[in-house]
């Protein structure tokens, strides 16, 4: 039975997918339901605001690239330098933070004393703004002028897992949806090949780390559609889960397969009329265009030895935080939306000064290799860098401290982190923390606000953009008030 | 073509406008008036008394037509009178400062909104209860419909005929089949179900077919699954170490109980609280492991009363969610924007959840307390038989300890020596090491001259492997001189990379080697010191059964001294291949084996059980009947005696050692069928409290308020009034036929299961802001049958099943598709993707690979490498995947190892949720991931070949072999043209496959099943891609 003329297969087959797509997006105040309407007429949606979308402002980055540093490096140790503190060396703090108020993690609250650890490394001032930055970063010293950086950041969680969810979901609640799906929700992909949020696992190469977990709720779509979740490229095996052809399926005969199931496939459509076999055609033949395209991507081989140079020879190596870094230029290259990379074994405890310059060494110069590629390429302005971990780390020690060694608990009123590139006022130091790093100062930066600048700089404004689920506008920034963090803006 | 950008409000897409004014029926407050408010106005003027603006509420008729405040302000709507209701003023107004919704609020409500405010206030702005929240509707049907087979297509055909739309015919019989198969058992029909059903030419053929498929243990199995995406099930913790947690029987409970058709009340109330039932059963304890499923932490700085909060808050969620379809959580902190819910609401509900003995911390461990084990399905007599005769035995063990006393005096005045106990059930090898008079070198040990070890090649036994999942353990009496350097216990080759283990010793200090012979695991760890001049008891224990972090642990005297690190949880089996050796090594010449002191060993054993630091007084107070021995009669302390008394009845007493005798298979049967059933975490009440919670404010754990006692919520009818206040009175209240929502919600989900789309298309939001009911009638008209029927599921799957509107074919013009492209009028039959299980258990079906065996622990099918070490932590019992061999490799999907926090790949690339939350409605996509799981996943490729296989085993002809292909995917037979197409593939793949053998054989050896004899392999590799073809049809994927 065929009921349609093959001529009406591909506007009947947009339609459709228009119409199942509008009941994900169904709403009506807020705009939210246009938001990737036109991404899915087929515009590639270069970023071409529309009035119908009252949410899009003029965007300030294309794509972004977020450097999450899994465990929470020591802001006292690389970004927040306070130089009075070497003379408090082991001052009991005990009686004070019992007027802070703050909760202590079951793995200190119990410690009789609560000795001051100053930082143990160099500080020194870099570029023109005269920013204070640890030896441990000499190459991220280097670039200080591309740089703003936040010392005044918050959060609400004391532990790694409520933590990063509130970093990476916008809530210490299961069920959300990650920072990348909102923007792949709300902005698509810039190309059809490929998915618009891409993951990056990077190893860390100090046996001795500690290492925290994470989970694919980092990188989950929630409650948005199931697409817009962060597809995995893997540093072992198959860069994406499946992509490689069996062995002994050549690509030829994958050809003459997929084609004959294309034809089969035409001929149900024509029978039955559910659109949803043309579409499950066209994933094919784009499952199949990753094939190429993917393993193109991951393949360095044509990558200039002045790469090399830039990222460092580590780079070489699969699954490498200097890998990563270069694998996500090439992504975003190539039109992915957003970039996360995850880096594992920041939580210092003990040993901080050994493990932290490990850590730190990982990601140093392949972090600055990033920024000047990006910028060589011309690609900074538009691309937004982000870098940083999910609360800070206390003044106190803890464990034993002595001259040469120290270990420190979470600590969720201050941290530090960076951002770079797209719309970013570089050169820029935002925020104060008082002398203990303890308590923020002056300008504080909660993780909602954040999360509403990073918005912003892509063209979203977060009071307008969200989703229908359980009742409730569900938004990235969630209910508490959030603001744009202007002061950092270019 | 033209389509609205702005699409109405929720309820409005099934009520157009057009309606409304055409025939001009009075205006209704649920059906119209509240979308319009909840979306525009409720926000400020509605439940929430925290951020409700001026005084007024909207949502219900008491606040919004009376005067508000202390009674000085008008109130918003004057019924009848819309001119003078100032909603409808503020609504018009042109003034900034003084319209409604405010301009920030980025919400307008169109004039046709107003005017229908308008008409609703001109007609009296009569009020009704929320839908939902009404008595579940007792309406007869409609009259029986054309062509319709029960009263579910005369409520069907009732809507249809008012939209104008005619129903479509019956689908094939035989697609029809397939259709029910994947619906009823998550299986395809076998060609030998096809050929029976087409035979069956009597009237109620279908009706025959339906019910022997929902009477199966696939069905219950289909049906489980679903259920197990609700309450969240899942293998391990969730959060942050994320270990393995043994609920399993709580899974095949679910399952037992969709096979036994369980009536639904009696299902709710055994998982919501079968350990508070009188006399509760273990399969009622059981069922309430429902409880114990949410995801739990044992992370280091986590707070123990915020996670109470968060487990109290995931629990009302579950239930809400699952049984009333209420978002009851958006009410933890704060009055709920939409419904009529407190914040008060709320923590009356989850003090029900707040009165267990769970520890707050899981402890990482897999049997976090309260546990309970349950025997396998066939052992429970047995076992019960075993603990009675147990507890027999211990008895008369007891009874001989009394009775022995005056033989036991009798042989201490003997001037005794130790005798060596004889071993237990689970010694596997059993060297006593007792030297004979004047052998060289020897000194005096417990059980008289103990060899001296190291001076030459000792070999003990053959090579003892650890394996995952069993247990391990070698222990001797050993004594050192001087600061020994050397192996002790030895069962590896020699090289560094082995594969073996060793327990060494390196200057006096205790060691362990352990290494898999790939350098993957290479553990080489020293510890503490063993003291020389004494006998010490030195034994290493190798357990991944209790699933601990730590895997490997070696005891000197009980205290443990080296252990294989935190990463210990071994990615691989260790499997020498050298015997079990003693002072030396295998490959070592005998002089180096020690070195810088001298060793004496005695009563070797090893073992196939796993110790802990408590388990080991055995071997402690042995040694401590020895020292006793050495002090004089008359100097012996209560102590000293007490050991030696031990010693007597454990080694010496003929009449103790034959109870022991004949124990020992009893222990033995014990521990078999220990290993065959499974612990299970299940619920605990507190005994010496009550439930209660206090309201924190904001929803913050450190902010509590008021105190309140255990109640469901004020919109809802109340607990009886003799109902106790506990998690029994809430389960028998949710299935109390005057709770409105029970019955529609769970009715719902089966439709959204059979369907694709719930008569609610919100499936677990039945609040203000969820959708509306497409056919609100028959809603109730089926909750009220369920009810009636007793709560009988399986009775209300058959009636949906057998429906006409069911039964249609899924095909559809581009009218049809454009009027209804959700298919939520059932002018045709449902058709959508398979949900992720049911793609590979159909492969694994199709091609014969399907191992069909109910319940039991999770395995571990293919899986690609790294998933689980990319997000896990060093110390997770679940960082290494290894994949099953055998059996594990094809058993139904519901059986895989859920690890929530990187859930199986291939599934959760299809849509499975993560199982972190609940989920009572999977999302469905249609994406390029998808197709690459379908077309390389190694299950997939190895059920092709299987399938190609079976399509060659017969001498058929081409239509033969593709014919048994496609009636086992598809259920049909391919027409003339497709034939064709497929004929182009093969031919294709012969040619390639003949040019190229290694291509062929390449493809043929994925996956670990026998490739079978005697066939081509370029024919069988070329049929291979044909069957993986037809896998991968837009028609077997969907149904």
């Amino acid at each position: 039975m065929t009921l349609l003329p093959s001529a009406w297969h591909d506007a009947f087959s947009a339609y459709n997918a228009a119409v199942t797509r509008r009941q994900f997006f169904r709403r009506s105040g807020t705009g939210l339901g246009v938001a990737a309407l036109s991404s899915l007429l087929g515009s590639r949606l270069g970023a071409a605001p529309s009035a119908s979308e009252p949410w899009r402002l003029a965007p300030r980055a294309k794509r972004a690239i977020y450097i999450s540093l899994i465990g929470a490096p020591s802001q006292l140790d690389l970004f927040d330098y306070k130089p009075g503190l070497e003379a408090r060396f082991k001052e009991d703090l005990k009686d004070w933070l019992a007027t802070q108020g703050e909760r202590l993690t079951g793995m200190t609250a119990r410690q009789a004393a609560f000795p001051l650890a100053p930082s143990r490394f160099k500080f020194a001032q870099h570029g023109q703004g005269g920013a204070w930055i640890s030896e441990l970063l000499p190459y991220t010293a280097r670039m200080t002028d591309d740089l703003c950086i936040i010392r005044s950041m918050q959060t609400d969680a004391i532990n790694h897992e409520p933590a990063n969810q509130l970093v990476y979901t916008g809530s210490m609640q299961n069920g959300k949806a990650s920072l990348g799906s909102w923007l792949s929700y709300g902005l698509g992909s810039l190309n059809q090949d490929l998915p618009s949020f891409v993951v990056l696992h990077a190893k860390h190469s100090s046996p001795f780390s500690n290492v925290q977990a994470i989970s694919a709720r980092l990188w989950g779509s929630g409650f948005l559609p199931g697409r817009h979740a962060g597809v995995s490229f893997r540093s072992a095996g198959d860069p994406v889960l499946y992509l490689n052809d069996a062995p002994g399926i050549p690509r030829e005969l994958r050809r003459e397969m997929l084609d004959g199931l294309e034809q089969l496939n035409r001929r149900s459509y024509e029978a039955i009329g559910d659109p949803e076999i043309q579409t499950r055609t066209q994933q094919y033949e784009m499952a199949f265009r990753m094939q190429a395209s993917i393993p193109e991507l991951a393949d360095l081989a044509r990558e200039p030895e002045a790469t090399y140079a830039l990222y460092g020879e580590e780079a070489r190596v699969r699954g490498t935080f200097a890998s990563s870094a270069l694998m996500a230029r090439r992504l975003v290259e190539r039109g992915v939306r957003f970039v996360q990379i995850f880096h594992r074994g920041w939580d210092q405890h003990a040993s901080l000064p050994r493990d932290l310059a490990a850590q730190c060494k990982d990601v140093d110069q392949a972090c600055w290799g990033l920024v000047q590629d990006l910028k060589q390429r011309g690609m900074l302005e538009d691309t937004l860098v982000i870098f940083g971990g999910e609360f800070g780390r206390t003044v106190y020690c803890q464990g034993t401290l002595t001259e040469t060694n120290y270990g420190r608990d979470h600590h969720p009123r201050c941290f530090s982190l960076w951002l770079a590139g797209g719309g970013i006022k570089g050169g820029t130091v935002h925020g104060e923390t008082d002398e203990m790093s303890y308590n923020v100062v002056r300008d504080p930066v909660h993780i909602r606000d954040l999360h509403a600048t990073i918005l912003h700089l892509m063209g979203i404004d977060h009071e307008r953009f969200g989703f229908r689920f359980q009742g409730l506008d569900q938004r990235l920034t969630g209910v508490v008030p959030a603001k744009v963090v202007r002061g950092i803006l270019a | 073509m033209a389509f609205p950008l702005r699409p109405l409000a929720a309820a409005a897409a099934f009520f157009p406008l057009s309606v409304w004014a055409a025939s001009a029926p009075p205006v209704s407050y649920n059906d119209q008036i509240q979308p319009i408010l909840a979306e525009n106005c409720f926000l400020c003027h509605g439940p929430d008394s925290s951020t409700r603006k001026a005084k007024l509420r909207l949502d219900r008729a008491e606040f919004a037509t009376k005067p508000r405040g202390d009674g000085d302000l008008e109130p918003a709507i004057v019924p009848g009178d819309p001119a003078r209701s100032p909603l409808i003023e503020r609504l018009k107004s042109k003034d900034p400062e003084e319209v409604m919704p405010p301009p920030e609020s980025h919400k307008t409500v169109r004039p046709e909104e107003v005017a229908l405010l308008e008409r609703w206030i001109a007609e009296g702005a009569r009020y009704e209860e929320h839908w939902s929240f009404l008595p579940v509707r007792t309406a007869a049907a409609p009259a029986a419909a054309v062509g319709g087979r029960n009263p579910i297509d005369a409520f069907i055909a009732q809507r249809l005929e008012r939209e104008g739309l005619r129903p479509s015919a019956e689908e094939t019989p035989a697609r029809l089949l397939r259709r029910a198969a994947l619906d009823l058992t998550g299986l395809p029909p076998t060609p030998a179900e096809l050929a029976a059903f087409a035979a069956d030419q009597a009237p109620g053929a279908y009706e025959r077919a339906v019910d022997r498929m929902l009477a199966s243990e696939p069905s219950a199995e289909h049906f489980a699954r679903q259920w197990l995406d609700a309450v969240r099930y899942a293998d391990t913790h969730g959060i942050h170490i994320d270990n393995y947690r043994s609920i399993w029987p709580y899974r095949d409970w679910v399952i037992r109980a969709f096979r036994d058709n369980m009536p639904f009340d009696r299902f709710t109330v055994e998982q919501v609280a079968g350990d508070l039932l009188p006399g509760a059963t273990l399969a009622q304890q059981v069922a309430s492991g429902f409880n114990r499923c949410l995801p739990t932490t044992s992370e280091g700085g986590a707070i123990a009363e915020e996670y109470e909060a968060i487990y109290a808050k995931d629990r009302v969620e579950t239930v809400a969610t699952v049984w009333l379809g209420l978002t009851l959580g958006c009410a933890a902190c704060h009055d709920h924007k939409f419904d009529p819910v407190s914040a008060k609401d709320f923590y009356a509900f989850a003090a029900f959840f707040r009165n267990n003995t769970m520890p707050a911390m899981d402890g990482n461990r897999y049997d976090t307390p309260p546990t309970l084990f349950v025997p396998a399905a066939g052992d429970e007599a047995r076992w019960s038989e075993l603990q009675a005769l147990l507890k027999g035995m211990r008895e008369e063990e007891k009874s001989r300890a009394t009775a022995a006393e005056a033989d036991f005096k009798a042989w201490l005045d003997q001037s005794p020596r130790l005798a060596v106990p004889p071993a237990d059930h689970a010694v596997r090898r059993h060297e006593p090491l007792v030297a004979a008079e004047g052998t060289p070198d020897a000194v005096a040990g417990p059980y008289g001259l103990a060899p001296e070890i190291g001076r030459a090649d000792r070999l003990a036994g053959p090579p003892v492997p650890w394996l995952r999942g069993e247990s391990s353990s070698t222990g001797a009496f050993v004594r050192v001189e001087g600061k020994p350097s050397g192996p002790l216990f030895s069962s590896r080759s020699a090289g560094e990379k082995g594969p073996g283990w060793e327990v060494f010793l390196e200057e006096g200090k205790v060691g362990l080697f352990i290494a898999d012979g790939t350098g993957r695991v290479q553990v080489r760890n020293v510890g503490g010191a063993l003291a020389p001049g004494a006998w010490r008891h030195v034994l290493v224990s190798f357990d991944t059964t209790a699933l601990r972090s730590r895997t490997v642990e070696v005891f000197v005297d009980g205290k443990m001294v080296v252990n294989s690190s935190v990463s210990a949880f071994l990615p691989t089996d260790i499997r020498p291949t050298e015997g079990l050796r003693l002072g030396t090594r295998a490959g070592v010449s005998a002089w180096e084996g020690i070195t810088g002191g001298r060793v004496w060993a005695q009563d070797l054993r090893v073992s196939r059980r796993g110790y802990l630091a408590a388990d080991l007084k055995e071997f402690t107070e042995e040694l401590e009947a020895f020292a006793a021995l050495e002090v004089a009669l008359a100097e012996r302390t209560a102590a000293h005696r007490r050991s030696l008394r031990r010693h007597y009845l454990a080694a010496v007493d003929g009449p103790a050692l034959a109870i022991a005798a004949r124990l020992r298979p009893v222990l033995a049967e014990v521990d078999g069928l220990r290993s065959r059933g499974g612990l299970t975490l299940v619920m605990e009440e507190k005994k010496d409290s009550e439930p209660f919670a206090h309201i924190l404010n904001r929803g913050e754990y450190s902010q509590p308020g008021e105190k309140v006692g255990a109640n469901t919520p004020a919109v809802l009818p109340p607990l009886a009034a003799d109902a106790p206040r506990n998690r029994l009175g809430l389960a028998r209240w949710l299935v109390d036929p005057v709770n409105p929502l029970t019955a529609r919600v769970t009715m719902n989900r089966l439709w959204q299961h059979l369907f694709g789309t719930g008569l609610v298309e919100s499936a677990g939001d039945f609040g203000v802001t969820g959708a509306r009911p497409s056919h609100p009638e028959l809603l109730d008209w089926l909750a009220r049958r369920f009810i009636e029927s007793g709560w009988d599921h399986r009775a209300m799957v058959r009636l949906l099943v057998t429906s006409a509107a069911y039964r249609q074919s899924a095909a559809v013009t581009p009218a049809l598709l454009e009027r209804d492209p959700g298919n939520r009028l059932l002018a045709r039959g449902p058709r959508f993707r398979l949900d992720a299980e049911q793609i590979r258990d159909q492969a694994l079906a199709a091609s014969g690979l399907l191992v069909s065996r109910l319940g039991g622990p999770p395995v571990r099918p293919y899986q690609p490498e790294g998933i689980w070490e990319e997000v896990a932590m060093k110390e997770s019992t679940t960082r290494y995947y290894q994949a099953d061999t055998g059996d594990g490799l094809y058993r139904r999907s519901l059986y895989t190892l859920w690890k929530r926090t990187a859930p199986p790949p291939a599934m959760d690339i299809l849509n499975a949720p993560s199982r972190e939350v609940t989920c009572v409605r999977r999302d469905r996509t249609n994406t390029p991931l998808q197709a690459l799981v379908t077309l390389n996943d190694p299950l997939f490729i190895e059920a092709s070949r299987q399938l190609a296989a079976r399509a060659l085993t017969g001498t058929g002809s081409f239509d033969a072999r593709l014919d048994e292909i496609t009636l086992r995917l598809l259920a049909r037979r391919l027409a003339a043209e497709e034939r064709g197409i497929v004929r182009r593939t093969l031919e294709a793949a012969l040619a390639r496959y003949a040019r190229e053998p290694a291509a062929a054989a390449a493809l043929l050896a994925v996956g670990s099943s026998p490739v079978p004899a005697g066939v081509a392999a370029a024919e069988l590799a070329a049929w291979t891609l044909v069957a993986s073809q037809v896998l991968n049809l837009d028609e077997s994927l969907c149904k």
